[in-house]
């Protein structure tokens, strides 16, 4: 089979065995087929067996893809594109390289940084379903239920109360970082801790004034924790082959 | 140009996940997050196994909440919040 890792501009770079020596997963070297405009780079394996996703593997497909990235744009495939042959891969690429061409003309010399928010959530009032604090103070049974829809209402409270908090945090801090980007992607509470997981396509010249932004934001919220990671290739920013292009969120 | 999060990480992976920092831990999953979620699906076979996925992510969220709890605890607050 072959796996693919991404997609380039055909221009500069010969078909057949290329770049950079063994690099590939499994250490297969690295091979290239080209259509008129567009170019996959991908690895040839013996079996057919999936290539499980474990941390080294998916730091060796964002190696070559980051290959790729220093000299030309680049659209990074999903980990475990395969096919079965170069053939079939040529015939896949075939009737998107339209769009493909599109995307690497759009993505051409930006990057892509993440910016990953944990928070503390409040603490959650004492449970609904938790009995120890109610038999606590000894009520008797009629009052159980009452006491448990005031904890249930107070418990909704709180929640939304937090809900209101997190928008105002991820306006504050997602506003003016998605000023200095093309295009950005958010997820608010994702996890009850994560308070923001959003991306920014940047051009890659004006990364260092982004990355200045994001600690002057985490200093300014020292209850937050902000990090910052990148230069990605653009994963989230690449065409959804198939589909009108997507509209920027945020 | 210094050198992105995402290296000083990679050189990381070869090592036993205890060993990884919070750092470390957050550049992962954001890696995870866009290698295995984002990109350019072409309409081949995709031979990503669920189960996999599953792994990969269960032994970071394990390390990603001790994580958190390490901070909690840094910072003098009671760890019984989430």
């Amino acid at each position: 089979m072959v796996y693919v890792y991404g997609i380039t501009d055909s221009a500069g770079l010969l078909a057949g065995p290329v770049v950079a020596g063994r690099d590939g997963l499994n250490d297969q070297p690295l091979e290239s087929c080209a259509l008129e405009t567009i170019a996959a780079v991908y690895s040839r394996h013996v079996t057919n067996a999936p290539i499980p996703a474990t941390p080294e593997n998916a730091w060796r497909h964002e190696r070559v893809v980051e290959w790729l990235m220093r000299e030309r744009s680049v659209l990074p495939a999903r980990f475990g594109t395969t096919f079965h042959d170069e053939a079939k891969l040529r015939a896949a690429l075939g009737p998107h390289e339209r769009e493909l061409s599109a995307g690497l003309r759009r993505l051409a010399g930006c990057v892509e940084l993440g910016v990953r928010v944990l928070w503390e959530p409040a603490p959650s009032v004492a449970s609904p379903t938790a009995p120890a604090s109610v038999s606590e103070s000894v009520k008797p049974p009629p009052e159980s239920g009452r006491a448990y829809m005031m904890a249930r209402l107070a418990e909704e409270r709180r929640r939304r109360d937090e809900l209101e908090r997190a928008e105002r945090l991820v306006d504050e801090l997602h506003t003016p970082l998605a000023q200095l980007a093309v295009d950005s992607t958010r997820r608010v509470l994702t996890t009850p801790q994560t308070l923001l997981v959003a991306a920014y396509l940047v051009p890659r010249d004006r990364t260092e004034p982004f990355r200045r932004r994001v600690e002057e934001l985490g200093a300014a919220h020292p209850a937050l924790r902000v990090v910052c990671t990148g230069p990605w290739p653009p994963y989230h920013f690449v065409p959804r082959l198939g589909e009108p292009p997507e509209v920027a969120r945020g | 140009m210094n050198a992105p999060d995402a290296l000083s990480a990679r050189d990381a992976s070869a090592s036993p996940p205890s060993v990884r920092s919070p750092e470390e831990e957050l550049t992962l999953l954001e890696l995870l997050d866009r290698v295995l979620d984002k990109g350019v699906v072409l309409s081949g076979e995709v031979t990503l196994s669920v189960a996999d996925v599953d792994l990969v992510y269960l032994g970071l969220r394990v390390l990603l909440s001790s994580v958190e709890a390490a901070e909690r605890m840094r910072r003098g607050e009671p760890a019984g919040g989430a």
